[in-house]
């Protein structure tokens, strides 16, 4: 029983007496400096990023500003945590190199993460797409509503927050819908080959002419794109500034339609006749209702 | 208030109801309920111009021989400002007619949004019909290029002129003057100080809605013919 109240005051010795020789007054003091710079640097670093953001921010491109104002914020805060180590005892020289070392490491296990960081870079100085564009990745389609340092995030139509890592970006085709101030709309449609074709273009353009946000200039486009199966195959294309595109291609599809349909004009739609074959009997058929079911 | 426009752009019956019972207002249309900062004030309606450059095509191919130098008068609709006067709050401002949408300049930009307008571009004030909801532009051509100029479009910087009104009741804008200097269709823009002279008796009833700078007028000197 003595042996082992011994023993445990032995084991507590060893290890009380390391903590508390480190745990010197002196130490608490340098501990609590540097707590101190961390916390000084963290608010240096947030008031340089307000400054920057107000005074030169304001100035760039939104995507520009996102990148450098990042940038700002974390070597200030880098160099507080290095004064702090300093301020807490460490030799800032031995964790440099350590952290050449640890660097070198990271960047190896981190390799997507660096090439979303520098694919990041090419994409805001490329300058193809801003904060609010609307663009289409892929299957993916919306406004951008942020640029980061690793990706980008789209919100779809259906509100919806798409991640899109900068790597990705790089390699794949961007189509950015509203880098134009104005937009066509193309308008496939055919008529039966029986049609007055300048008639119809007539129509069409009347529509067009009725809708005030169609505009006046760049004209409207009249185009024979082919002769198919069963119409004359045509493309009447109107431009739309980019901000009543969306709303104005519903609308101008059913106007068209609308208008040759009231103007008698026929739009055709594959007919299907089944045809049984000369060997084989014809489909026996049978008709219901009509004049026989009534009695009349 | 009901605004009533049988829907032909020449067609001078614009009617403007302010029936005193909001349930005699026929339920046609979007009905739209406004609270003032105060319930007394007097309902004002004034005209006014265009919020947007108006750009005038000719509906037929206009030449301008060299030395030519002709008044040509354009008129166009007026927009309609709704305001009260304790305080003065504009309630709305409309146009009386809506125009088509027009881009003015290259399709990959820069350029500007303009309405549309096709004109018969008159040379003679009495040929041209002259309505109380549409205001007339008269516009002084002069070719001083050495060479045929085509008038395919006229670009009126309605937000930089005044709108005035003559004894008849008839509305006009300044006059504006357009002079080409040389052969690359750049148009030197003048805005003059005031109505023509056919306007009689005539007073200022809506200034510009944008203040003329200098660099708007040296802008517009590039952008005016095209």
């Amino acid at each position: 029983m003595q042996d082992s109240t011994a023993n445990d005051a032995a084991w507590l010795r060893g290890i009380w007496e390391p903590v508390s020789g480190y745990l010197t007054a002196q130490k608490l003091v340098d501990w609590a400096l540097a707590a101190l710079v961390l916390l000084v640097g963290l608010l240096a670093a947030r008031l340089a990023r307000a400054t920057f953001r107000r005074l030169i921010g304001v100035r760039l491109r939104a995507q520009h500003s996102l990148v450098a104002e990042k940038g700002i914020f974390y070597a200030v805060l880098g160099l507080a945590a290095i004064t702090a180590l300093h301020a807490a005892g460490a030799d800032p020289s031995v964790l440099l190199g350590a952290a050449g070392i640890l660097t070198l490491a990271l960047g190896f296990a981190s390799q997507t993460t660096v090439s979303n960081l520098i694919s990041g870079l090419f994409l805001v100085g490329e300058q193809a797409l801003k904060v609010g564009d609307l663009i289409r990745v892929g299957a993916n389609e919306g406004y951008v509503v942020s640029i980061d340092l690793l990706s980008i995030k789209l919100r779809t139509f259906n509100n919806v927050l798409v991640r899109l890592p900068n790597e990705t970006l790089l390699k794949s085709e961007i189509v950015n819908l509203s880098h134009y101030p104005i937009r066509r709309l193309d308008i496939a449609l055919g008529v039966a080959y029986k049609e007055d074709l300048g008639r119809v273009q007539d129509v069409l353009l009347e529509t067009a002419a009725k809708n005030p946000y169609c505009l006046d200039e760049p004209k409207p486009l009249f185009l024979v794109t082919g002769y198919g199966d069963s119409a004359v195959l045509l493309q009447f294309s109107v431009w739309f500034t980019r901000d009543t595109y969306w709303e104005s291609i519903h609308r101008m599809r059913q106007r068209a339609f609308e208008a040759l349909t009231a103007a008698g004009v026929e739009i055709p739609f594959p007919h299907r006749s089944i045809y049984a074959g000369s060997v084989t009997e014809p489909f026996p058929v049978r008709v219901v209702g009509g004049e026989d079911a009534s009695g009349r | 208030m009901a605004r009533e426009s049988a829907g032909d752009l020449l067609d001078d019956v614009v009617a403007v109801d302010c029936p005193a019972d909001p349930d005699a207002v026929e339920p046609r249309g979007e009905l739209v309920r406004i609270a003032p900062a105060t319930p007394r004030g007097v309902l004002a309606i004034t005209p006014k111009l265009a919020d947007r450059p108006v750009v005038a095509r000719p509906e037929t191919t206009f030449r301008l021989l060299p030395g030519a130098q002709i008044d040509l008068f354009v008129s166009t609709p007026v927009w309609l400002e709704v305001g009260i006067d304790e305080p003065p709050q504009t309630i709305l401002d409309e146009a009386s007619w809506r125009l088509s949408d027009t881009w003015f300049g290259a399709v990959t930009g820069p350029g500007e949004l303009c309405y549309a307008i096709h004109t018969a571009a008159r040379l003679r004030l009495e040929n041209l019909p002259v309505l109380p909801h549409r205001a007339v532009t008269k516009v002084r051509l002069e070719n001083r290029a050495g060479e045929t100029v085509s008038l395919e479009r006229l670009n009126l910087p309605f937000p930089h002129l005044s709108l005035y009104a003559d004894a008849g009741g008839h509305l006009w804008t300044q006059v504006v003057s357009v002079r080409l200097e040389a052969a690359d269709k750049l148009a030197e823009v003048d805005l003059g100080e005031g109505p023509p002279g056919e306007a009689r008796e005539p007073k200022r009833v809506a200034g510009p809605r944008l203040v003329v700078h200098r660099n708007i007028l040296v802008r517009a000197k590039s952008a005016m013919l095209d």
